[in-house]
C-alpha cells in the first residue's frame, strides 16, 4: 500500500468538507506485463530510470501528476485506472 | 517538427547541459585552487588539488555511464532521483548549519569573535529567507 496522501480542502467560502485521498496501490506492473514490456522498456518510454519504474510498481514511490498522466497515456487508460485511491 | 517534439528536443538539450554542471564546477574549483595556491606560494599543492578535482570530475562522468542513480543526480531527468537529490541537499544544509552554529558557539566560548562562523550563519540564514520569498512568489 502506498502512503501518499492528497488532501483537497474547500476554500474558506465554499463550505466544502476536507477530502483526504490515499493511494492504496497501482496496476503498473500488471499493465506492463500485459504489454510484454520489461521495466527497462517502460523506463525508456517514459524517460525515467528503471529503478524509478521498480519503485512505482512496488509502491515505494508515488510519481508526480505529470508522470502519472504519462503512465496512463502510455497504457491508453486513465490515471485512476492505473493508481488506486481510497478516501480516508 | 511538432511543437511537442520541439519542446522534447529542448528538454534534451537542457538535460545534457545540466549533466555537465557538476563536473564543470569541479574543474573550475580545481583551477581556482591552482591559481590560489600559486598566488599563495604553494604551486605543487595547487597542481595536486587540480589533479584531484579533475579526477573527481572524470570519475563522475565515468560512473554516470553505468549508474542510473549517479546519472540521474547529474542530469535531473528522473523526477524520483531529482527528489532524492533535493532532500539530500536539504539534509546537507541542515547538518552544515548545525556545524556552523556549533563552530560559532565554541569560538565565542573561547573568547574569540566567532568569525567566520557567524558570517557563514548570516549567509545561510539570508539565503534561506530569500529562497523562501522567491519560491513563495513563484508558486
Amino acid at each position: 500500500m502506498l502512503y501518499m496522501h492528497a488532501r483537497a480542502v474547500g476554500g474558506p467560502t465554499s463550505g466544502a468538507s476536507t477530502m483526504e485521498l490515499v493511494v492504496t496501490g497501482n496496476a503498473v506492473r500488471e499493465l506492463r506485463v500485459a504489454k510484454n514490456l520489461s521495466q527497462g522498456d517502460l523506463a525508456a518510454a517514459l524517460g525515467v530510470s528503471r529503478q524509478t519504474v521498480n519503485s512505482i510498481e512496488t509502491g515505494r514511490y508515488t510519481p508526480s501528476l505529470a508522470l502519472s498522466i504519462a503512465l496512463a497515456r502510455f497504457f491508453g487508460t486513465t490515471v485512476e485506472e492505473v493508481f488506486h485511491v481510497a478516501e480516508r | 517538427m511538432s511543437q511537442s517534439d520541439s519542446r522534447a528536443k529542448g528538454r534534451g538539450r537542457v538535460h545534457r547541459g545540466v549533466f555537465w554542471i557538476t563536473p564543470a564546477v569541479a574543474v573550475a574549483g580545481g583551477i581556482a585552487y591552482l591559481v590560489a595556491s600559486v598566488l599563495g606560494g604553494h604551486p605543487v599543492l595547487g597542481v595536486v588539488l587540480l589533479l584531484m578535482m579533475l579526477a573527481f570530475a572524470a570519475l563522475l562522468v565515468l560512473v554516470a555511464q553505468h549508474s542510473e542513480t549517479v546519472r540521474g543526480l547529474m542530469d535531473h531527468r528522473d523526477e524520483r532521483i531529482a527528489g532524492i537529490d533535493l532532500r539530500a541537499t536539504a539534509l546537507t544544509g541542515v547538518v552544515l548549519s548545525l556545524a556552523v552554529i556549533a563552530g560559532a558557539v565554541v569560538d565565542l566560548e573561547r573568547g574569540r569573535s566567532g568569525t567566520p562562523y557567524t558570517w557563514l550563519a548570516v549567509v545561510g540564514g539570508v539565503t534561506y529567507i530569500v529562497s523562501v520569498v522567491v519560491q513563495r512568489v513563484r508558486q
